[in-house]
């Protein structure tokens, strides 16, 4: 087996084969350098299988989130069968969510959410706490009803810095017809993790996904993200922001494979790179002989704050039909002189003005985020990591 | 205010500026035209230090002393301002989040941040830029006239010894064009300096300089009061270069 034959999906038949004639030798070396790999994680990962009792329960949610009537966010019962919160006649509290001892999470959205669903009314699931690795990956299914809508804050960190893990998650997210769904995954893992997280969505007729990924902590991290727009009209929008320093490597894979007309998706990549670090931007459209009148665009940018520092952007496009609207490309720059110029001469020196760019290139995602804690937790996270940089 | 001797500026290998003399006195307005192409731009950015222009001759002194060797924010924080004739696009920074930053260094500690978001709506307000606009991230996506509103919301907001107006009234409707001359008949007054580039015979009508420079192939070749604007006006600089040769 070569090396990029690790990268392999029983379900969706992608190998890395298809991938790695494309890659530049650097890069192999950095797959090569993970220890992990695809293989070790659930063969079957579209599959969430029945579960055992649960013991060992924790709370993984915060307190005193408020479910209205209704409510969006239940636990799946086909995975954890003795908890229902689905009906009620009134509004009611949760306070606590539960995970079973295989490290299993199931989350089912609900039908029938009220039209006026206010914006930060989302739920976050912090994943601090949980003890996952390679050995025993956390597997997060979601299942969204036809037409239910839902935010939900994925917070990737842990409470260790030492730790010398690998780690590594898998997210599986089935939309049915006309499902709204936003997924905000923030990684924020120990400097000396490993990481490796993955998500399969599957979209169907009418169905919207926003993935707004914050990639900003672990050593070696690898994210990889495989969504199916299976139904008319499906649309995926990702929106990635990537911060590396010293020594990480932070790696995106993203695809999109269009196998319905009129399907739209979009991605958008920005990574911040300084000291010696490295970013991969991975991005693959592929639209099928199906997905007639669809439209996929791609973006990547990177600033490299550092002479050290590298981007590496492999933007690509498969379109096996016609009538269909693409884009991609890839920048890489350094900050602008004249942009920095314009902010001296109010007064501003230069490393304020540097910092003001930095942030400029971060912030407009960072403020998609509507929960107040994880929101300055975030941005107290940025600003920690990027004010390392005098430039 | 402002004295430039025999200053000479290239940028990269190409000399610009060859030979400038100005002196402009404390609350003066001064007026430089000229030919695109001539160094007039080039000027304004020397002034402020941009890095792409090289002093290779000659001295600035502003307030008695030399800030040829000043870092471009430093200058500012003495009291010279640029509005910029194309000012750039900074996505991702939002207008008012600039001007606060901007105003903090200038003056210090001298206003609560309160006070701040306090002037710069009301300053605003008087140039019928509204919320939304401090909202918006900077020049991006402006307009050619709602770049120049900003430009002149700044100098209203950081109130300088010194502004060099590089073009702010080039594109302006006459509304505009009255607003900009407004704020800065408004701001005039016996320490406050202006040092304004412009093509527009319309824009001298309504703030009446003291002083007309016109600036040709990097050299100043004539200085007098309005009625040269009008010889520009009726002959074109032609006539001009005749007349200085």
């Amino acid at each position: 087996m070569s090396k990029h034959q690790i990268i392999q999906d029983n379900e969706n038949k992608i190998s890395g084969d298809r991938l790695s004639p494309l890659l530049p030798s650097k890069k192999e070396d950095a797959y090569r350098y993970f220890k992990f790999d695809y293989s070790k994680l659930n063969p079957n990962p579209g599959q969430l299988t029945q579960p055992k009792p649960n013991t060992n329960q924790t709370s993984i949610f915060e307190n005193s989130l408020i479910f209205k009537e209704n409510s969006k966010f239940t636990i799946n019962s086909d995975v954890f069968d003795n908890f229902d919160f689905s009906a009620s006649s009134s509004d009611f509290f949760i306070d606590r969510i539960y995970k079973n001892k295989s490290n299993r999470i199931g989350i089912r959205i609900a039908q029938s959410i009220p039209n006026e669903t206010p914006e930060d009314d989302v739920v976050v699931l912090d994943l601090t706490e949980i003890q996952f690795d390679v050995e025993n990956p956390i597997h997060i299914a979601i299942h969204a009803e036809k037409h239910s809508k839902g935010t939900l804050i994925i917070k990737w960190a842990e409470n260790r810095p030492e730790s010398e893990l690998i780690k590594s998650g898998l997210l599986n997210l089935i939309l049915q017809n006309g499902a709204n769904l936003k997924i905000q995954s923030v990684q924020c893992l120990s400097a000396k993790t490993d990481a490796f997280i993955r998500t399969q969505a599957h979209l169907e007729n009418n169905a919207v996904l926003e993935l707004n990924l914050f990639q900003f902590g672990g050593h070696k991290t690898q994210n990889r993200v495989i969504a199916n727009l299976a139904g008319h009209h499906s649309l995926l929008s990702i929106e990635a922001l990537q911060v590396a320093n010293q020594n990480q490597t932070i790696d995106l894979n993203l695809e999109a494979n269009h196998l319905s007309p009129d399907t739209k998706s979009t991605m958008i990549c920005t990574n911040i790179v300084d000291d010696h670090a490295e970013t991969v931007f991975n991005g693959l459209i592929n639209i099928t002989e199906k997905a007639t009148r669809s439209s996929a665009h791609q973006t990547n940018k990177n600033i490299l704050l550092n002479e050290y520092a590298s981007a590496y952007a492999l933007p690509k496009l498969e379109i096996d039909t016609d009538e269909v609207e693409c884009s991609h490309g890839s920048s890489t720059s350094t900050l602008d002189p004249e942009q920095i110029y314009y902010l001296n001469t109010r007064g501003v020196p230069e490393k304020e003005a540097r910092q003001m760019l930095i942030d400029g290139h971060a912030f407009p995602l960072i403020d998609k985020i509507k929960h107040q804690n994880t929101k300055l937790f975030l941005q107290d996270y940025f600003a920690n990591k990027t004010g390392l940089s005098n430039g | 205010m402002i004295d430039i001797k025999d200053l000479s500026v290239k940028v990269e290998s190409t000399a610009i500026l060859k030979g400038i003399n100005l002196n402009i006195g404390p609350g003066e307005v001064h007026v430089v035209m000229g030919r695109n192409g001539s160094g007039k731009t080039t000027l304004a950015h020397t002034i402020l230090g941009n890095p792409n222009y090289q002093i290779t001759a000659g001295s600035i002194n502003f307030e008695g002393k030399d800030i040829s060797n000043l870092k471009t924010h430093e200058r500012a924080k003495l009291g010279i301002f640029l509005g910029f004739q194309n000012p750039v696009a900074i996505p991702g920074v939002p207008v008012g989040n600039f001007l606060r930053t901007a105003m903090r260094n200038i003056y210090g500690d001298k206003y609560s941040a309160k006070e701040l978001r306090a002037q710069i709506k009301d300053e605003a307000k008087k140039l019928n830029i509204d919320d939304n606009t401090l909202r918006r991230y900077l020049n991006d996506g402006f307009s050619g006239g709602e770049k120049k509103r900003l430009e002149t919301l700044q100098l209203r907001l950081l109130k300088p010894k010194l502004s060099i107006l590089d073009e702010t009234d080039s594109g302006l409707d006459v509304d505009a064009l009255k607003r900009v001359a407004d704020s800065i008949n408004e701001l005039r007054n016996s320490s406050r300096s202006f040092l304004i580039i412009t093509h527009y015979r319309k824009m001298l009508d309504l703030i009446k300089p003291d002083k007309v420079h016109v600036l040709i192939d990097g050299k100043i070749i004539k200085v007098g009061n309005l009625s040269l604007a009008d010889l520009v006006e009726k002959e074109g600089y032609d006539s001009l270069i005749v007349d200085s040769v």
